[in-house]
């Protein structure tokens, strides 16, 4: 197959250690018209580094590229900047984006957190190309339009973000209406927090996609009381609402996101 | 008594409309007959013009109480004889075997409203489960398609039992029904169907298009969805390696049973699943209304009861 060739147009820095690229392709097209990549590759040179990719004007073979240079030191990254601008390029380990948009999307509610950035400023894009409507749901440290992220190109098409730390997110999904999806980036015990409240408003799991970050913490449901309680797969752990000795299977329910806990036999 | 049903007379007949009687059916020993879930059907066997035949009725009596079962039958032009035998012959006091209930219309656990659309003798199944919600204190609305008040079954104990939650369209009246209804709803809202096989298309391909997801929608077929020329075909059953002809007109599930291979089946319309076998090699010709899209395409299986083999030998895992 014949490699996609990269050439920058235009960037723009958008945080402290992201920026945005606009490329064109010199041969070839890309798999995906949203996707994830791991490598940068020049002539002489790779770099290891988080990349995201839409694809807003593919029929002209032009694509919006988001790279985070955070794991690369100043002169990484001066080298890298330098890079771009002098020579063509290509993108290595290509995956799919995390996120996939359902047919028949009306609306989506994108909850972010920091450490999912650079994921969420894809969706966003993609989201917009794709005329959806969205509510930006954020961390109060991170304000997508605020002082953060300077990113001229979505001024006018970005909605604003409204912090959810201290909104009463369980009314706020109750409200929404059928043809709304739930799009969760960020640490996991803001995704397992947000995906719990999704399920009790009745959000199934197809209306609900996630990334988590970080460590996952393992839950376990006690077959008596029918709460959660922190714990593995196949240990023993005492329910923290019940108080009953459970032995911990290694069944584990996606929908509960939790091992099955039976209570101990004596 | 075959195994696997149950002997039971016919008591109260009533008429629940000009074309729709009720008919409730005591266990012939005079035990309680199971508890079912609302949803639930049975299959009724009936000798009628030395012909047995099999016709699935949903229950609608109180599913945890009653004790015994209740079913409607509406008398149709197009009958193929059960429903002129329901509706023209049977007495009360008559005995017949019937299933043990089944449920492949359940009630979704995780719904948080549920909407029920019936067009005339589809509200039998949601009698049962309005029924069961009403106890549970759920929240529910049934919007209820008939040709008239008077052809409307029902009508007097639903407009007394569910006030509110019940909304009528009559057709003599000019008033339609539309999926439309079921736009700007609530996250957590279900929905279910029960009418013509095209009503059921139109409302399901709806409500897809209104977003709501595979799993909140529900409906269940009554009759055989998907048709075509019912050629004659082999198939060979791989472990043996013996070849069985399928005669024109008739299908594998019938063929398999009748040469003593015995496989679960429950439903015989291509709806429910039971009689899928694993297929090793050919191509199926799927006329089921059990499998999706994408099942077609990763699983090698085949619904005995309707599909056929679409050229060639299907070699089963047999």
């Amino acid at each position: 197959m014949e490699a996609v060739r990269l050439k920058l147009i235009q960037e723009q820095r958008i945080s402290d250690y992201i920026y945005v690229l606009e490329v064109k392709t010199l041969t070839g097209s890309l798999n995906f018209y949203h996707g994830a990549a791991e490598q940068l590759r020049f002539k002489h040179q790779s770099f290891s580094l988080p990349i995201r990719f839409t694809a807003p004007y593919q029929e002209v073979g032009m694509y919006r590229i988001f790279i985070d240079t955070y794991f690369l030191t100043d002169e990484e990254r001066l080298n890298v900047l330098n890079q771009l601008r002098t020579h063509d390029f290509q993108l290595e380990c290509l995956s799919p984006l995390s996120f996939v948009l359902q047919p028949n999307t009306q609306k989506v509610l994108l909850f972010i957190e920091e450490i999912a950035l650079l994921e969420s400023l894809t969706v966003m894009e993609m989201l917009a190309n794709l005329h959806i409507d969205m509510i930006l749901l954020v961390t109060d440290e991170l304000q997508i339009t605020g002082k953060q992220i300077n990113y001229k190109l979505w001024q006018d098409s970005m909605p604003t973000a409204i912090s959810f730390q201290n909104k009463d997110v369980h009314f706020l999904l109750s409200w929404q209406k059928i043809g709304t999806h739930i799009f969760a980036a960020g640490a996991w015990p803001m995704v397992d927090r947000l995906k719990r409240i999704a399920e009790d408003v009745g959000f199934s799991d197809e209306l609900f996609q996630f990334k988590g970050y970080g460590e996952m913490t393992p839950y376990v449901f006690c077959v008596r009381c029918y709460k959660l309680t922190k714990g593995n797969q196949n240990t023993q752990v005492q329910c923290e609402h019940c108080r009953t000795i459970l032995d911990v299977s290694n069944q584990y329910s996606k929908r509960l996101g939790a091992y099955l806990g039976n209570i101990k036999a004596i | 008594m075959t195994s696997g049903r149950l002997k039971v007379i016919v008591k109260d007949i009533k008429y629940e409309s000009p074309s729709v009687k009720s008919f409730k059916l005591w266990s012939a020993d005079d035990s309680l007959l199971p508890r079912f879930s609302g949803g639930s059907h049975i299959t009724t066997y009936v000798m009628y013009n030395d012909r047995l035949i099999e016709r699935h009725y949903s229950l609608i009596n109180d599913s945890k109480a009653d004790g015994y079962y209740q079913i409607a039958v509406q008398r149709s032009e197009q009958s193929r004889g059960g429903s002129v035998y329901w509706n023209d012959y049977m007495k009360e006091g008559d005995q017949l075997e019937i299933s043990y209930p089944r449920s492949h219309f359940p009630l979704s656990f995780e719904a948080k409203h549920h909407m029920f659309f019936a067009a005339g003798i589809g509200i039998t199944p949601f009698l049962a489960m309005m029924r069961e919600l009403k106890k549970q204190g759920k929240s529910f609305e049934l919007h209820y398609a008939s040709p008239s008040r008077e052809m409307c079954a029902f009508f007097a104990d639903l407009i007394t039992m569910y006030p509110r939650q019940v909304h009528f369209y009559f057709s003599s009246e000019k008033n339609r029904m539309s999926p439309k209804i079921m736009e700007n709803q609530y996250i957590g809202t279900h929905v279910y169907f029960c009418g013509s096989a095209q009503m059921m298309k139109e409302y399901a391909a709806e409500a897809r298009k209104y977003g709501y997801p595979a799993k909140n929608i529900h409906y269940e077929w009554f009759e055989t969805q998907h048709t075509g020329p019912l050629n004659a075909f082999q198939v060979k059953l791989g472990r043996s390696g013996k070849i069985l002809e399928v005669p024109e007109n008739e299908s594998l599930l019938n063929t398999l049973l009748a040469c003593g291979v015995e496989i679960p089946y429950a439903c015989k319309i291509g709806g429910c699943g039971s009689c899928q076998i694993d297929v090793v090699d050919g191509e199926v010709d799927h006329r089921d209304s059990f499998l999706n899209d994408e099942e077609r395409v990763a699983k090698k299986v085949i619904i005995a009861c309707v599909s056929r083999a679409q050229k060639g030998i299907v070699v089963l895992d047999l």
